[in-house]
């Protein structure tokens, strides 16, 4: 299996005060992300997930342990098949959308026009084309958001680190950027994704790492480790509640256990998503 | 771009500017030096004192933006390393400072030249000034320009190490001053002791740029001016490096 990026017992600490008080941030903390993979850096507020970020994306150096981003030392060639989006996007408000994305771009290597068009289209991408013109500090949250995933994928990267990027926006907003990661999925990208949203996690990532007070709690696919043999969970539509009692009655007789059962719900998230779609 | 957008900027250049045209009418302040230098000199003290704040302030505020509002890591994430991002932003102030030197400087020249023409009038007899020469303005305001890239730079070096905008503009300024206490201070290096030493070698040596206050009334002299310029320049690049290192080394 080809990889994309892989961290080898990454251990980081930080000193605190004058009395040096160590905090262990990340502990031998070692993955692999296989190429075309989305790939979920999972975790609790504070389990490390941010600070393994920036050691990836070399803003933070890291006490012991070797990354390798493309079978290779993180440098400017590296950089340039790379897109980052930060947690809390935060960007140069006297720009307008197309004229930040277009700035990123060149810092790329993109030249003029082409840096111009390529901004355009990953403004389009991201649902912002409208609002290109305005300038950033006008920009909702979400909208920031948006502008930072377009500025992340302008130079056209194959892999893309993305910090919370559901971060801010609301359920519809959330829906539309799973989408976009699943598109750029099909276009052959790699994505690391880090996130506490587990449910969006779920549907997008094919592996994921769960990262608990600085150590690896579980890693693996999805399939691997949610999957329980020898269950079942049946989903009916078209179905009465006596029928329902019926049907639990000849699953026990089946010698099923049943864990319970109860009429149908729409979740909050996907009613919200079917009355406020835009 | 950023660095002209700052309000603060734009304010104090506009006051260098008011200082200057005003000069001609501040002559009552003049303790017995001529007309032409008096305004030569409002002119000199005003861009570096005003220089020098905005130097300071400009780097500083753009630094910090940075890292306060986090900016950084997404330029960092680019292929952009450290050294581009310190010497980035110290040439984006510089390149502001050349467009604030020759605005200061522009005005400066047509008060004097506007105030020899006043003079032209009157009997040779009664005047005091040496003849004045605009070549050798223009290589003092060049001078000067040189000085407050040299302070940028320093200031940049300190934002490396510093993680508070209020600490960084008053260590800048602090450093600023006896750096100037340090160049009064001519003595050799070996009659010293160790804090004059590093003073002396770490802080910038404002004597490479002293000489060039003569030049508006003297030839400039090409040899000094050269010197000055590769001061500044060795100094730029090395405290442009010094910084880099240290934002390398600290948590962004």
């Amino acid at each position: 299996m080809e990889y994309v990026l892989q961290a080898k017992k990454i251990s980081k600490y930080f000193k605190f005060g004058l009395r040096s008080v160590v905090v262990e941030a990340l502990k031998d903390v070692s993955f692999s992300v296989p190429k075309g993979c989305i790939f979920g850096l999972l975790g609790a507020n504070g389990a490390g997930k941010s600070t393994a970020i920036k050691i990836l994306l070399g803003l933070l150096r890291q006490n012991s342990g070797t990354v390798e981003i493309f079978s290779g030392a993180l440098n400017s060639a590296a950089k340039k098949r790379m897109g980052y989006l930060p947690e809390t996007p935060n960007f140069y408000g006297f720009l307008t959308g197309l004229e930040l994305v277009s700035f990123y771009a060149k810092l790329c290597g993109l030249k003029g026009k082409i840096a111009e068009q390529k901004a355009a289209e990953a403004l389009e991408m991201v649902g912002l084309s409208d609002a290109s013109g305005r300038r950033v500090s006008l920009y909702s949250k979400g909208m920031q958001q948006r502008a930072g995933l377009a500025q992340a994928i302008v130079h056209d990267p194959e892999l893309l680190i993305l910090d919370e990027p559901a971060s801010g926006l609301d359920p519809v907003g959330m829906s539309d950027m799973a989408e976009i990661i699943l598109k750029l999925k099909e276009r052959g990208k790699t994505v690391l994704l880090s996130s506490h949203m587990l449910a969006e996690v779920e549907k997008l990532c094919d592996e994921v790492c769960i990262l608990s007070r600085g150590e690896i709690a579980a890693q693996g696919s999805l399939d691997s480790l949610l999957d329980k043999p020898n269950s079942a969970v049946l989903n009916m539509s078209s179905v009465s509640e006596q029928n329902v009692e019926k049907v639990v009655k000849y699953a026990e007789s089946l010698g099923a256990k049943i864990d319970g059962a109860r009429t149908g719900r729409e979740s909050l998230s996907e009613f919200f998503k079917s009355v406020s779609k835009r | 771009m950023e660095a002209v957008r700052q309000r603060l900027v734009l304010l104090i250049t506009l006051a260098a500017l008011a200082l200057i045209l005003l000069s001609k009418y501040l002559l009552r302040l003049d303790l017995g030096h001529g007309v032409l230098k008096f305004v030569s000199d409002f002119t000199g003290g005003a861009l570096t004192f005003f220089g020098m704040v905005i130097s300071v302030v400009a780097v500083c505020q753009l630094t910090h933006s940075e890292l306060e509002r986090k900016t950084v890591a997404t330029l960092l994430s680019k292929p952009v390393n450290f050294l581009q991002f310190t010497y980035g932003k110290t040439l984006g102030v510089a390149a502001m400072l050349f467009c604030f030197c020759f605005a200061v400087g522009l005005s400066g020249w047509i008060m004097v030249e506007y105030t020899e023409f006043s003079l032209s009038k009157v009997p040779p007899e009664f005047l005091s000034d040496k003849p004045f020469s605009s070549a050798g303005f223009w290589v003092f305001v060049l001078c000067q320009w040189l000085k407050l890239c040299l302070i940028a730079a320093m200031a940049c070096a300190v934002c490396s190490v510093s993680s508070s905008l209020m600490f960084s503009v008053t260590t800048s300024f602090m450093l600023v001053a006896a750096g100037i206490l340090a160049s009064i201070d001519t003595g050799p290096l070996a009659d010293k002791n160790i804090a004059q030493i590093v003073a002396t070698v770490l802080l910038p040596n404002f004597n490479f740029f002293s000489e060039s206050e003569k030049y508006a009334f003297s030839a400039p002299s090409c040899i000094q001016t050269s010197a000055a310029a590769a001061y500044a320049a060795g100094y730029f690049v090395i405290a442009g490096a010094a910084a880099a290192w240290c934002f390398s080394r600290r948590s962004l």
